[in-house]
Parts: structure tokens; C-alpha cells; sequence
């Protein structure tokens, strides 16, 4: 008995370990058992819960950080959406151009320009073109939208073009009513940017609003069939000749960014003869 | 007895910092394991015995923390009743340096590991470089570089 205790205290801490170790071998083996999933489910829920609380602490701390990188993420998302919404704008035009009739486009070659500057508030407003003479572009060229008619080439640099727009009060419009095709002369009167004046149309003329206004051709500087804009107001003036004409103009000068110069050249022959008809 | 309440409640405060604190210090997918440390720590002051115990407990605590079940028992029973087959004379003089306190902590947890890496060679086939370079030797190294950062703002009192 007393050999056997002896043997006992000698080899203890080698059983045991035996022990310890196989009973991790057995767990280690039994692992995907279904003894372990209570004792698994226990321990993962435990530590989770701990974590989360832990979690939460931590979370506090990263408020600061988090509050900061949120505004920098809230900065740019605003960026990116004030980008989207002129794109959309611009797309929203450009769709419209794309579908717009196109017979004006071709009949003469159409230089596409990007509007560099335009004037607002003057009597004299003008533009500026991104094109040139090395596009092609010369003094008197139209430029049009889609919409309608903007004004015409003044000067015509290299790079760049000056632009004569019709909210300027030099400028005149040989132009036609559609529907009664009766001519007259559409000028801006200096006064209100959203009206254009349509004149020497007799009284008899029997004007409505919404009447379409188009460039006649019967002048040298534009072609004819343009949109310049549609009646908005008539008023017969007793003992007058020509009735008052308001006109609502087709192209929006606020709003307006690019448009086309039409390479439109007037026949020569018409240029040659039509001084000699003036002569007195 | 008294000795081993404290035991326990180094195991459930080491656990805790093992548990909410360590396993988040990820480093190419070593963790330092404080847990290994208590069981060094006590096995050098105290014998193969003690180490063997404190050992498998602190087994049965990372095995629940990571869902290992065995793992680290074995393990963490094997190192700590190896590393106490040498435990100190002096120990009240034990891990006063951190310079030696790293060196015993790389040593017991290079030893660990590679019960470790064993283990799970056996178990599942993984890249032998990484099991190594990262795992086996990385963590090892990890593990000492904490003990060493730890100890020189805290070291054990003479009387524990």
C-alpha cells in the first residue's frame, strides 16, 4: 500500500496531465459533436454579449471621429449631387436638342460653340463664342438652338466669336408670321429681356397668341424658317396703321450655354444684285 | 486555497482583457495571448503543478472566447506544465525587467505554439509559410512585444 501511494505521489503530475490533455483530445475531437453545441452556444453567447457591451463603450469614443469623417462624406455627396443635377440639366437640353427637326442643320453646315461669356443687363448685350475662324466661323453667321434663333456673328476672331444678340437694340430681324405670311421687322426694344416687338404688320392682319414668328429670308443675314419667338400680346391702336405685336422669344437667353453657328452663306448672286435695287 | 481564489480572479480579469482587449489587437492574424502569459507566469513561480492547472483553465477560457473547443486546452496545459518543470528559485525576484520578462514571454510562447501549429497541421491543410512567418514565430514575437510594452508601465509587485 505504502509502494503504491509512493508510486502515487511520484507519477501525480504526469496522470493528471495525461488527463487534462485527453480530455482537450476528446473535446478537440468531439468538436463538431452535438455533446458540445449547449456548452458552445453558451460560451459564443456569453463572449458576444460582453463584446457588444465592450462595443458599445468603444463606440462612444469613435463618436468624434465618426462625426467628423460623416460631415467630410456629407461635403462630398453634395458636391456629387449639385454634379448631377447640371448633368441632368444638361442633359435634359441636350436630349431635347437631339430630338429637335434638323432641317436647319442640314441645309448648312452647323459648328457647335460653347457660350463663353454673354452680357445681361445692357442695351447692347453680346456674347462670346468658343469658335473661331479656325472653325470656320465668318461675321454674319447665325447662330441658332434648336429652339429658335440667338443672334449673329459681329466679329469673328481666331479662337473666339462676338456674337450680336437679340437682346440688343441695334438689332433687326427681317421676320414672317407663319400662319398669315405676312412679313415685318422683330427688334428688342431695350425694355424687357422676355420681349421682342414685332412691327410694320398692318391692322387688317388678324394676329391670335401663340402665332409662330420665323426669320423670312427676305434680308441677306439669315436664312429663312428660323423660330424667332411667338406672339404673346397684339393691340390695335386706333388710327394707326400697324398693329402692337409682343413676342415671347423662342430661345431663352438666361438659360442659354451653347449653340450652333450655321455656315450660311447668302447666294452670290442675290448679294451682288440686291445694293443695285437700292440705289436711288 | 486563498491562493487559488486570487488564481481565479487573475484568470477572470486576464480573461477580460483577453477577451475585450488583446483579441482585437489583430497583427496579420496574430493575437498576443495574455492568458499564456498568466499560465507562464504562474508556472515559473509555482511549479508544473500549478502551471498545468492554470494552464488548462486559461485553455478552457480562450477556447469559449474563439469556439476552439480543445485547442488551447491542450495546448496551454502543455506549455504551462513544461515551463513549469524550471521554475525559479527567487520567485519573488521573477520578471522584475522587462527585458527578461519578453525573453521568458517569447520563449513560453514560441513553445506554445508550436503545440499550436501542430495541432493544427493535423487538423486542416494550411500555407506552411504563413502558419510560420506569422503565426508560429510572429506571435510569438507579438506576444512578448506586448508583455514588454506592458512591463515597463506595470511591473508585479514583490509580494504577489
Amino acid at each position: 500500500m505504502a509502494t503504491l501511494w509512493h508510486f502515487w505521489g511520484r507519477l501525480r503530475d504526469y496522470l493528471t496531465l495525461a488527463l487534462l490533455l485527453g480530455l482537450s483530445m476528446v473535446l478537440l475531437l468531439r468538436y463538431q459533436g452535438e455533446e458540445l453545441r449547449l456548452l458552445r452556444l453558451l460560451a459564443l453567447s456569453a463572449t458576444a454579449w460582453m463584446q457588444d457591451q465592450t462595443e458599445q463603450v468603444l463606440s462612444l469614443f469613435r463618436l468624434a471621429r465618426e462625426n467628423e469623417r460623416l460631415r467630410e462624406e456629407n461635403l462630398r455627396l453634395s458636391a456629387e449631387l449639385n454634379k448631377l443635377r447640371t448633368a441632368e440639366v444638361l442633359y435634359q437640353r441636350l436630349e431635347g436638342w437631339w430630338k429637335a427637326p434638323d432641317s436647319l442643320f442640314r441645309a448648312w453646315p452647323a459648328v457647335p460653340v460653347r457660350l463663353v461669356s454673354k452680357d445681361l443687363t445692357g442695351l447692347q448685350n453680346r456674347l462670346v463664342l468658343s469658335a473661331g475662324r479656325s472653325e470656320g466661323i465668318e461675321p454674319g453667321m447665325p447662330v441658332v438652338t434648336p429652339e429658335g434663333l440667338v443672334g449673329k456673328v459681329l466679329v469673328a476672331g481666331s479662337r473666339y466669336s462676338l456674337v450680336q444678340g437679340y437682346l440688343n437694340t441695334d438689332w433687326r430681324v427681317s421676320a414672317l408670321l407663319v400662319r398669315q405670311r405676312v412679313a415685318g421687322i422683330v427688334r428688342w426694344d431695350g425694355k424687357s429681356p422676355n420681349r421682342l416687338l414685332l412691327e410694320y404688320v398692318p391692322t387688317g392682319v388678324l394676329i391670335q397668341v401663340g402665332d409662330s414668328v420665323v426669320t423670312s429670308g427676305y434680308s441677306l443675314d439669315y436664312p429663312p424658317g428660323i423660330l424667332i419667338g411667338r406672339v404673346r400680346a397684339v393691340r390695335v391702336d386706333p388710327g394707326k396703321p400697324f398693329s402692337y405685336v409682343e413676342l415671347e422669344p423662342a430661345v431663352n437667353w438666361w438659360t442659354l450655354e451653347a449653340a450652333f453657328v450655321l455656315r450660311f452663306r447668302p447666294d452670290s448672286e442675290r448679294v451682288a444684285l440686291e445694293p443695285i435695287g437700292r440705289r436711288p | 486555497m486563498t491562493r487559488w481564489l486570487g488564481y481565479i480572479a487573475l484568470l477572470g480579469a486576464v480573461g477580460l482583457l483577453q477577451l475585450l482587449l488583446l483579441e482585437r489587437l489583430v497583427l496579420w492574424g496574430a493575437v498576443p495571448d495574455g492568458l499564456l502569459m498568466l499560465t507562464a507566469w504562474v508556472a515559473l513561480r509555482r511549479g508544473r503543478r500549478e502551471g498545468m492547472w492554470i494552464g488548462f483553465i486559461a485553455g478552457v477560457l480562450l477556447d469559449a472566447m474563439r469556439d476552439s473547443w480543445g485547442v488551447q486546452m491542450f495546448t496551454k496545459t502543455l506549455t504551462g506544465f513544461l515551463v513549469g518543470l524550471y521554475p525559479v528559485e527567487d520567485r519573488h525576484s521573477l520578471l522584475h525587467r522587462p527585458g527578461e520578462a519578453a525573453v521568458v514571454a517569447f520563449l513560453s510562447a514560441l513553445l506554445h505554439n508550436t503545440f499550436w501549429a501542430v495541432l493544427v497541421l493535423l487538423g486542416q491543410p494550411v500555407h506552411l509559410g504563413r502558419l510560420i512567418g506569422f503565426l508560429w514565430l510572429g506571435g510569438a514575437v507579438y506576444t512578448a512585444l506586448v508583455v514588454w510594452i506592458g512591463f515597463l508601465f506595470w511591473r508585479p509587485s514583490r509580494g504577489t
